[in-house]
């Protein structure tokens, strides 16, 4: 059941990537993505147990796995610096396209400087 | 040779961020990385025809880094230290913002290493990532000249669909890596042999939309039009065969992706040339021949770093050469043009000749075919007229005999024997004739029927048909891909699923 949540949360942030027109909601959808995939890798952590992985020896416990657990760390990090720094490029787009719909600025472009 | 090769991996990042504090610092350290880099590289077999004991590093437990240097990936570092030398001799002080630049260019250069030596998914992930940051900030940043000091719009918008797209491809491959584990209990890339369908579809979307192979390399020639030419030269000489490289060494690894990578291979080579053929400016010609060589890149994987130093000498060469308009412009896009066309004698046709000896005929004779398109394509572009207005690389540099000199150098390298059999010769002389046959196109006529295909269809149809690049386009490819992976690696299988 949570898995299958989870699974639905990353196919509409894909979706919401592909679908949406403004550059913010993409950016947006990208990241309910990311949660996705972060949430995914503890779901997966926890399939043995759910209990913090610290060992202390007077309790037998279910613990969770926590390699999963230490790596998706380094993925939120990035996550956050990518949604940063695509954040800051929005902003310089924004000065010239204030809609910040895909379509016109792609428009806009292409018309500038043909290419072929 | 442990530490050595720790710090080789380590040294680039901490210069980078050591010259924020020395900025009089940063080109010099880029240049000394570079070297080093190279020297490297030559030590652990990089030299064609050169062989070397293939390093094995397992830091901490089965959890941790692991990272491996051999004679096949070696090459590869070598083309990182010489387009990376020969770039950074471009960012002089007539550019504004080229310290920054630098200080991007080893990063980049830092992580393309890391991820051609890392034997583990989680390490491959990161540096692919960091990869992407560098790449995103070398083409909105870009070099600038002083007449005009802002970032550019077209470079920023290509840069934000590069990031966008690596993002969402990199989301699918950290999808794949935790089913791998849950299956494994590990990350190293060998425990790929025992992986899902699911996971193995979901790694391979990630290297494909990285390494631009295939449907997944839509993103590729916009990107490359668009950006400064010196720029292109880092993206085309290694960044984008990082992923690649990966995607090959993931093939070895699981005989299920293997058994598919020549499809992949042919696939790409197919739709990459297609679409350079029906190409007008030499800037596209090029970006699209470069999605046609990666598949060309991942044929052979014994080859493929081989591959990817050829390819990664002689596209700088040719970018550099059609943005140019000096006299170094005609033997930059003539050695270039010929490398990759792979007339005997240079780098090109070796590592041609290497990689399809490896492989099955069908694949073979695809790729020759190819080949024809390839030399078709590099007649164009030596063809095409000087531009009249130039982007901004300046008018007569020494850089450029520089650049000659080392690149160009490097695709005259012909200590390898074993290419020159009668069979590949022949075979090479063929291709190569009937190429130059067709690329000199008849004198006043308008080309042949697929150089007018664009146009046909726009007097009939309202505007001009074209390949839709879009951002939506790009990153809606991917799922195609991913479906498309999926059906490959569940449904339809000749090795025993684990």
């Amino acid at each position: 059941m949570l898995n299958a949540a989870i699974i639905i949360t990353i196919i509409l942030g894909f979706l919401g990537v592909v679908v949406k027109r403004n550059l913010i909601m993409k950016i947006i959808a990208m990241d309910v993505m990311s949660t996705g995939v972060i949430a995914f890798f503890v779901i997966w952590a926890a399939r043995n147990g759910m209990f913090t992985p610290i060992y202390k020896p007077w309790r037998e416990l279910a613990y969770a796995d926590p390699v999963p657990q230490g790596v998706i760390l380094t993925a939120i990090v990035i996550g956050l610096s990518v949604q940063a720094l695509m954040l800051v490029g929005v902003m310089k787009l924004a000065r010239n396209h204030p809609t910040l719909e895909v379509e016109s600025i792609e428009q806009a472009l292409t018309q500038a400087t043909p290419d072929d | 040779m442990t530490e050595l090769t720790l710090v080789w991996v380590a040294l680039p990042f901490l210069l980078a961020f050591t010259t924020y504090l020395l900025p009089v610092l940063t080109r010099p350290s880029v240049i000394a990385m570079a070297v080093l880099t190279a020297v490297y590289a030559v030590q652990h077999g990089g030299l064609p025809g050169t062989t070397a004991v293939p390093l094995e590093l397992r830091l901490l437990d089965h959890f941790g880094v692991t990272l491996r240097v051999d004679a096949q990936v070696a090459p590869m570092l070598l083309a990182h230290g010489l387009v990376t030398l020969v770039v950074a001799l471009y960012l002089d002080r007539r550019f504004v913002g080229n310290r920054f630049v630098a200080m991007q260019l080893l990063i980049v250069h830092g992580s393309a290493n890391a991820v051609v030596i890392s034997a583990d998914l989680i390490s491959v992930y990161v540096a692919l990532e960091v990869l992407s940051v560098g790449v995103f900030l070398l083409l909105t940043y870009g070099r600038r000249a002083e007449h005009q000091p802002t970032v550019g719009e077209r470079q920023l918008w290509v840069g934000l669909r590069y990031l966008f797209m690596s993002n969402v491809a990199m989301l699918f491959y950290l999808m794949g890596t935790v089913l791998v584990y849950v299956r494994t209990g590990s990350f190293a890339i060998s425990s790929l042999a025992a992986a899902t369908p699911t996971a193995l579809a979901l790694i391979t979307l990630g290297l494909l939309a990285k390494g631009a192979v295939f449907v997944a390399g839509l993103w590729l020639p916009l990107t490359y039009i668009s950006a400064d030419p010196v720029i292109v030269t880092v993206l085309s000489g290694f960044t984008t065969k990082a992923g690649a490289m990966a995607l090959v060494r993931c093939g070895e690894a699981s005989g299920v992706l293997a058994q598919w990578l020549p499809y992949l291979s042919a696939g790409s080579a197919v739709f990459g040339i297609a679409f350079a053929l029906m190409s007008r400016t030499p800037q596209r010609l090029l970006a699209w021949s470069s999605v046609s060589q990666m598949g060309f890149v991942i044929a052979a994987p014994q080859w493929a770093g081989l591959y990817g130093l050829a390819h990664g000498l002689a596209k700088p060469l040719l970018f550099i050469g059609a943005a140019v308009t000096n006299r170094w412009r005609w033997p930059m896009l003539i050695l270039g043009a010929a490398s990759l066309a792979g007339v005997p004698g240079s780098l090109g046709y070796a590592a041609k000749a290497l990689s399809l000896s490896a492989l099955a005929p069908w694949h073979e004779w695809l790729l020759t075919v190819v080949t024809v398109g390839t030399t078709c394509v590099g007649i164009r572009v030596l063809l095409t007229p000087p531009p009249v207005t130039l982007k901004i690389t300046h008018q007569a540099g020494w850089q450029d005999k520089v650049a000659l000199a080392i690149w160009g150098g490097g695709l005259l390298w012909s200590g390898l024997p074993a290419a020159y059999s009668t069979a590949s010769l022949l075979k090479a002389l063929l291709s190569l004739s009937l190429g130059i046959l067709l690329g000199l196109r008849p004198a006043g006529a308008n080309g042949w029927f697929w150089e007018r295909f664009p146009l046909k269809r726009s007097c009939s149809a309202e505007g001009s048909w074209r390949l839709d690049e879009g951002l939506e386009a790009v990153i809606g490819g991917l799922s195609v891909v991913l479906v498309l992976m999926l059906i490959l690696f569940a449904g339809v299988n000749h090795v025993a699923l684990p």
